[in-house]
């Protein structure tokens, strides 16, 4: 609303005839005021690319890609089986929110403390989450997984990344990123903006039919697998684990025509889900059965 | 110096020779050479840059391909065409008038239908979250005790590995009756 | 078995409501017979969509698998739901914005209407296709012109600077086109801020104001104001904003909405038509086109009226201050346009009509 007090103020520049052209001229760049509250979006007024004017899910769009094309077993058993379970065993009675640590005010002692930036909370270095008691509506569910290959021996055949990435596209079914290395680390003879893996972030359906794969096919293969380790966790609700080059090689894409894989990748796995604690999100993976490590897996 | 001579372009096969038979004088040449060419150290480029006008196009013998690169350089041409999107991409649907909005009205109505599901299945967990609520609520009066054992923090606890993703086919055995917990 | 269907069909009203046309508008439907066929029953139909005209293309094309089957089961479904927001329209007790509401909702899934909505003309409608006092298409029609046209307007008022030279800002809620029919004009829709030579702005344009909102058609009036804010004023070395066509008290249907010289008698007029005659070398001049909603009396529920002969003698056309002109009559700006007009050798010409004095021509001097 003052937005529209402040429009209706606006008053009209006072232009001169007889020098029009130089009046205005600004000695610095400056941004021209608008005086309307509507949102232009421009690419809808240009005349090319006819076709980008649609929505993503009109069919006329060139990036129109149909959904729900087929049944989805884990997501079914997710919300037919397992959303009233996790309901019920996250519940606490007479639960409150719980509130993250928050940034400090200052104590207001010295002038200089006037339009500081907020002291940081103790314990940690950024502010965390608070932290709702679980209810109908925030169940923890998936996310997104997303599969990372770092190639040790990149440094040295920058090629070996484009054969990682290939061989996640085979696993998923998604097209992949290269990844490169953000700095020089002289010890590890890794340079800036070199090529160093590949990842890929998967949801939907191919995320279940990949996780599907992973605990029906590939870690009932694994002689003596312990499962996942059981401090595994990045405090707020992401789990990851990872699989190395000979394990790989039980995932049946690659298993049936090994002559094309003469070399495979280990692979990091990170399953992104909405829990707020490790535990929730512990409790949901295990639902999927991915084996975790045996133990008091409680305490941590 | 040699004399501008058809007939000899017509009988020698090499460019080089073609050129040379067309009776440019050596400094002409080298002015071309500094010329257009700034630094270029091989002379047989630069005579390629002036070619006559009637040259012959032999037949070409080696393959385009194959000509110097190695079995590794190809397999990775070949992993990166594997990799690109173009070729995957499918052809655009061309519908009739009736044909789009037959599709938007099932869009549509899927749509609907989705959302009705989500709705009825927030409700059933809202009426269960609500009945859980009352009966601890209630315990909590009746039995403190009870109340106790039956709000342990349960957090972090595993499902068995048994609970199976259901599958549309089932196994010839469907439950292990004799199955006991190691 | 007898007696129950008996019961049944006295208490249950008949489920096909969206084939139902004697309680809604035909313009609910598909006009043309065959199309409807092709569109509700495409499995029965053995030459293919009637919609591709040549036999060739009709024998070329294939319909995605099992199309027809899908879309009645989804078409029962979406129906059925009508149905039900249809009888919650129907109670009187909701008030009027919720009923819009509702009926919008009981007709945007309707396959015939999306038909005829989006392969149709939407700024020339036919009323018994696109029916715009109908809420679904008043609705439709809002979405679309957001879609383009109304971002496109905003686009040119702001680079233009029409705002804040004119009114200070808009925010636009009904859709405004503007034509010169006559015989100098072009026939066709005008693009904000396209250069009009001096011949085609000779005679006065038509306005179509577009409505989508719930408004009462029968009371609700509008003011139509075209300013020119960039008249040299040589005295004050600036520029001075002109009227060059003033309308008042006018009213508006929902389809029914181009306003000429046959909807309006001489008391409407606030000022005449003045054409764009711009001088030599002076610029170019922006001629704004402003629709204004007058004052709803919200207790009464009627319009205030302008009284045109006692406000002509409280403002100069020749210096108009379309601000003051705004505030001191309680007008809502609601809709604007804007075409350019530059110096051209017919000018002159233009002038002569309208017995307008000779045009000066401006030259750089140097200081």
């Amino acid at each position: 609303m003052s937005n529209i007090r402040s429009l209706l103020t606006s008053k009209p520049v006072a232009r001169s005839f007889s020098i029009v052209s130089v009046s205005r001229k600004a000695a610095c760049s400056i941004v021209p005021p608008v005086h309307h509250l509507l949102k232009i979006d421009k690419s809808k007024l240009s005349p090319r690319f006819e076709g980008m004017k649609y929505n993503k899910d009109d069919i006329r769009s060139p990036s129109y890609r149909p959904q729900d094309t087929r049944q989805d077993r884990l997501q079914e058993h997710y919300l037919n089986t397992l959303q009233s379970d996790l309901l019920l065993i996250n519940y606490k009675h007479n639960a409150t929110v719980e509130k993250g640590l928050k940034n400090r005010q200052w104590d207001g002692t010295s002038p200089y403390q006037v339009n500081r930036p907020l002291k940081k909370p103790k314990g940690s270095k950024a502010e965390l989450p608070d932290l709702h008691p679980i209810k109908w509506n925030n169940i923890p569910g998936l996310k997104s997984v997303t599969l990372n290959c770092y190639v040790r021996d990149a440094r040295d055949n920058e090629m070996l990344t484009i054969s990682a990435a290939l061989q996640l596209q085979q696993l998923t079914g998604c097209k992949p990123k290269i990844i490169y290395s953000k700095s020089d680390v002289p010890n590890w003879k890794i340079r800036k903006g070199h090529a160093m893996g590949a990842k890929v972030t998967i949801s939907g359906y191919e995320m279940s039919q990949f996780l599907n794969t992973l605990s029906e096919i590939v870690l009932p293969r694994i002689r003596e697998y312990k499962g996942i380790s059981k401090t595994s966790g990045d405090r707020f609700g992401g789990i990851s684990f990872g699989l190395n080059e000979e394990e790989v090689k039980f995932f049946p894409e690659i298993d049936l025509n090994q002559d094309l894989w003469p070399k495979t990748f280990g692979m990091h796995i990170n399953i992104n889900t909405t829990a707020q604690t490790d535990q929730q999100a512990r409790t949901l993976i295990s639902s999927f059965q991915l084996p975790f490590e045996s133990g008091n897996a409680q305490q941590s | 110096m040699q004399k501008r001579n058809y007939r000899g372009i017509k009988r020698n096969n090499s460019p080089v020779d073609i050129v040379l038979e067309y009776s440019v004088s050596q400094e002409y040449l080298t002015k071309m050479l500094s010329i257009s060419v700034r630094s270029c150290s091989c002379q047989k480029n630069v005579v390629n840059l002036i070619k006559p006008l009637n040259q012959v196009r032999y037949k070409r013998t080696k393959s385009k391909n194959s000509s110097g690169i190695t079995p590794q350089t190809q397999r990775i041409i070949t992993q990166l065409s594997v990799l690109s999107a173009r070729k995957k991409q499918p052809k655009m649907l061309k519908l009739s008038k009736e044909d789009l909005i037959k599709h938007q009205t099932i869009q549509t109505a899927w749509k609907t239908y989705q959302d009705i599901l989500k709705q009825e299945r927030q409700e059933s967990l809202k009426l269960q979250y609500n009945k859980i609520d009352e009966a601890m609520n209630v315990l909590q009066e009746v039995s403190p005790k009870l109340y106790k054992q039956a709000n342990v923090d349960e957090s972090g606890k595993i499902f068995p590995m048994e609970l199976r993703v259901p599958t549309d086919f089932p196994p010839r055995k469907i439950w292990y009756h004799e199955y006991k917990k190691q | 078995m007898y007696k129950r269907f008996i019961h049944t069909g006295r208490i249950t009203r008949s489920p096909a409501v969206w084939s139902d046309f004697t309680s809604r508008s035909t313009s609910l439907g598909i006009s043309s017979q065959a199309v409807k066929e092709s569109v509700l029953n495409g499995d029965k139909l053995e030459t293919g969509p009637v919609t591709l005209k040549r036999k060739s293309n009709r024998m070329k094309y294939n319909s995605p698998v099992l199309i027809d089957e899908t879309f009645k089961t989804c078409y029962d479904f979406l129906e059925k739901r009508s149905g039900v927001t249809y009888k919650h329209a129907n109670n009187p007790k909701i008030n009027p914005e919720f009923k819009e509401k509702l009926l919008i909702k009981a007709e945007i899934t309707n396959p015939e209407v999306q038909y005829n909505f989006q392969f149709n003309d939407k700024l020339d409608n036919v009323t018994s296709i696109i029916d715009y006092s109908l809420p679904v298409y008043r609705h439709l029609g809002k979405k679309h012109w957001e879609s383009y046209k109304q971002m496109l307007l905003m686009q040119r008022l702001e680079s233009l600077k029409v705002i804040p030279d004119t009114l200070p800002t808009l925010t636009p809620r009904v859709s405004v086109d503007i034509k010169f029919p006559y015989s100098t004009g072009v026939n066709q829709w005008i693009e904000p801020g396209k250069f009009l030579s001096s011949g085609v702005t000779s005679l006065e344009p038509i306005v179509k104001i577009q409505e989508f909102e719930l408004v009462d058609p029968k009371e609700q009036l509008y003011t139509v104001l075209i300013v020119n804010p960039d008249e040299p004023d040589l005295i004050n070395d600036t520029f001075k904003t002109t009227l060059a066509y003033g309308l008042t008290n006018l009213k508006v249907d929902y389809n029914d909405n181009v306003i000429d010289s046959r909807k309006f008698f001489p008391r409407n007029v606030l000022a005449k038509y003045l054409p764009p005659v711009p001088e030599k070398n002076a610029g170019n001049q922006r001629f704004a086109v402003w629709v204004l909603r007058q004052n709803m009396n919200s207790e009464t529920k009627k319009c205030d009226v302008i009284d045109n002969e006692a406000v002509i003698s409280t403002f100069d056309r020749n210096n108009f201050n379309i601000r003051g002109f705004v505030k001191e009559n309680n007008l809502d700006p609601v809709g604007a346009h804007v075409w350019r007009s530059t110096w051209d050798s017919n000018v002159k010409n233009v002038r002569d009509k309208y017995n307008l004095p000779k045009g000066r021509v401006f030259s750089r001097v140097r200081t």
